[in-house]
């Protein structure tokens, strides 16, 4: 186990510097002039201020030795600075990260519960009427575009009823969670409804494995009740495949959301990735990318700690 | 040890008894009439549209469905059901390109993977890994936003983004075919390593990478969908079913003029909806394991 997860660690650090050198690289092939987000905005007034600071940051070092000190600072928090409003891009990741977690929090939760939920109740009675109903479901969840369910949420509940807002995450004076309910409703109903398919499909799987497998009719030839085989055996022995695609979603939530947060102008971190691209801000734009990518790789080297400990076979490969 | 397993867990089809099971699935039956019947009205565009390609008529603004406009006009007149046939035409255009060059990128890297194995797979295990720990969407979203979103780079942005399902499960099989007796045959026959690869294994793999494919068809397209709606996908002045669909960007439109978004909307569903059907009825058939359940 030891050594399974020194080797996974490693592998998770290489990854993590080749995405770190793949963003710096990207960055400096970009036509912008490093010295635009490295400094301060305030202190970059006159040419030989500029020169100076030049000097100070290291930009005529070579581009490894600038590589690697670029690292340490990106390490040590500091991301260097927004083109379009001057920014830290520290300050603007802090602003936007808890409205995406707002949103995957939620989204994980009720599409955790829906789909599990919908997928269990389908496999204790395969073929019949709810079953059937539960897959056409996961096929419209799987393949309808989500900006087009979004769009017809919005029209139907905000526009049409008027129960609910188009867009935004809060006004000035909306201070509870319950003041922003309006509008967190929508693009979370979204997400999930986007989600739920292949959770319905992949529960109801696992539990229809279990279900054949010879102890469950050891427990029914033993006399026990119906209810108790499907809670205690059933459901307990098919979450485990399903808790592994649950954590593998996380990172998807964070990243994956782009459509969602631009369609309900939520402020997290797809919103700010589409605008920055739009507005060739490339220094946000890469930092976003890499941080949403180095949490993917976590997660990712998390599920592989989690598998090993389960399986001992998946140590030994 | 380990390989010996798992060539036993999975038989494997030929492709010809597709073609038998296929009349008992009517899963895959509808599937594929949806898929047919939009591909080829998408196709046949010159024949059957009713109005010029991208033809504005300023006279005839948000026009509601008539019989003149079968499915309305947009905000600049034209007519909604044929620039739906042209958009189909272009929109299907970039996802089978792409998602065919997709899987030979997909193919020749999972098959030199799992051939050879050792150093060589690691390597490309770890790039496919790499290109896997971006978001799809953000992916995509940068490379378009370096290269520029003409049809062609859109193409070749999807192509480079879309391989990485291929490559894992052509790897996969090819793990364990290269274990059979007919490789060791071919071997000791003196075969050359491209000749065994292409010509011996690879024509065993390809009902799982049908499969593959019409998914990629399908992910391309609501991904180009996608970019359009936010502006960054194809150039507008070109009808894609993205580009008609981010018309509904507008508040004016969502709210008073239906008929602009619900027709691009419900187009695009249908050929996705398609798609899965093929690609489910696909799998059942050629994996009679699940197709059991």
């Amino acid at each position: 186990m030891q050594r399974f997860l020194v080797r996974k660690l490693l592998v998770l650090i290489l990854m993590a510097l080749a995405i770190s050198a793949l963003v710096f690289f990207s960055i400096r092939l970009s036509p912008v002039d490093p010295i635009s987000y490295l400094a301060d905005p305030d202190s970059a007034i006159s040419k030989d201020k500029l020169d100076e600071l030049r000097a100070a940051l290291g930009l005529n070092d070579p581009i490894i030795i600038q590589y690697f000190r670029w690292l340490f600072e990106v390490l040590r928090g500091n991301f260097g600075y927004s083109l379009m409003t001057g920014q830290p891009i520290a300050n603007i990741l802090a602003q936007r990260v808890p409205a995406t977690l707002e949103l995957a929090g939620l989204t994980f939760f009720l599409s955790t519960v829906i789909g599990v939920g919908v997928g269990l109740f389908s496999a204790i009675k395969p073929g019949r009427i709810f079953d059937s109903i539960s897959r056409i479901v996961a096929v419209i969840s799987i393949a309808v575009p989500e900006f087009f369910f979004g769009i017809i949420l919005i029209q139907l509940f905000a526009y049409q009823l008027g129960w609910l807002n188009p867009g935004g995450r809060e006004l000035p004076g909306d201070a509870t969670f319950w003041d922003r309910a309006p509008n967190v409703i929508l693009p979370v109903a979204t997400l999930a409804f986007g989600l739920v398919g292949a959770l319905i499909r992949y529960t109801r799987n696992s539990a229809l494995d279990v279900v054949n497998k010879d102890y469950i009719r050891t427990a029914r030839s033993k006399g026990v009740r119906e209810s108790q085989v499907y809670i205690g055996h059933v459901f307990r022995n098919s979450v485990g495949p399903v808790l592994v695609i649950l954590v593998f979603r996380i990172p998807l939530l964070i990243g994956g959301s782009v459509i969602v947060e631009a369609l309900f102008q939520w402020p997290g971190m797809g919103s700010l990735i589409v605008s920055s691209i739009t507005s060739s801000d490339y220094p946000v734009v890469m930092i976003t990318s890499m941080f949403v990518a180095v949490a993917i790789l976590v997660a990712s080297f998390m599920l592989d700690i989690f598998k090993a400990l389960a399986d001992p076979r998946v140590r030994m490969e | 040890m380990r390989n010996e397993k798992q060539t036993t867990t999975t038989p494997l089809r030929p492709l010809k008894s597709l073609f038998r099971g296929v009349t008992r699935d009517w899963v895959l039956i509808v599937g594929t009439v949806v898929i047919v019947l939009i591909a080829a009205s998408a196709l046949a565009a010159d024949l059957l549209a009713t109005h010029e390609m991208g033809r504005v008529n300023l006279l005839a603004t948000n026009q509601p469905p008539s019989g003149t406009h079968w499915l309305g006009t947009d905000a600049l007149g034209r007519d909604m059901y044929s620039q739906l046939l042209y958009g189909g035409r272009t929109s299907l255009y970039v996802a089978v390109v792409s998602a065919k060059l997709a899987t030979v990128i997909g193919v020749v890297l999972g098959a030199i993977a799992g051939y050879l194995g050792r150093y060589v797979d690691a390597a490309l295990m770890r790039f496919s890994e790499l290109v896997l720990a971006f978001p799809y969407l953000i992916l995509v979203l940068i490379l378009v936003s370096v290269v520029g979103a003409s049809v062609n780079n859109l193409v070749i942005v999807f192509a480079l983004t879309t391989w990485m399902g291929t490559f894992r499960i052509v790897r996969g099989e090819f793990m364990s075919l290269k274990h059979e007796p007919f490789v060791d045959a071919a071997r000791t026959q003196g075969l050359s390593t491209a000749r065994i690869i292409f010509r011996q294994i690879l024509p065993n793999v390809a009902s799982p990478i049908l499969v593959a494919l019409s998914i990629g068809v399908a992910t391309i397209v609501l991904a180009e969908a996608a970019l359009s709606f936010l502006g960054l996908g194809v150039p507008v002045t070109t009808a894609t079913w993205g580009n008609l669909l981010a018309a509904a960007q507008s508040k004016e439109v969502l709210r008073n003029y239906w008929w602009i978004w619900v027709t691009p909307g419900l187009v695009i569903s249908f050929f996705s909806i398609g798609v899965n059907l093929v690609a489910d009825g696909l799998r059942d058939v050629l994996d009679p394991q699940s197709a059991k359940q």
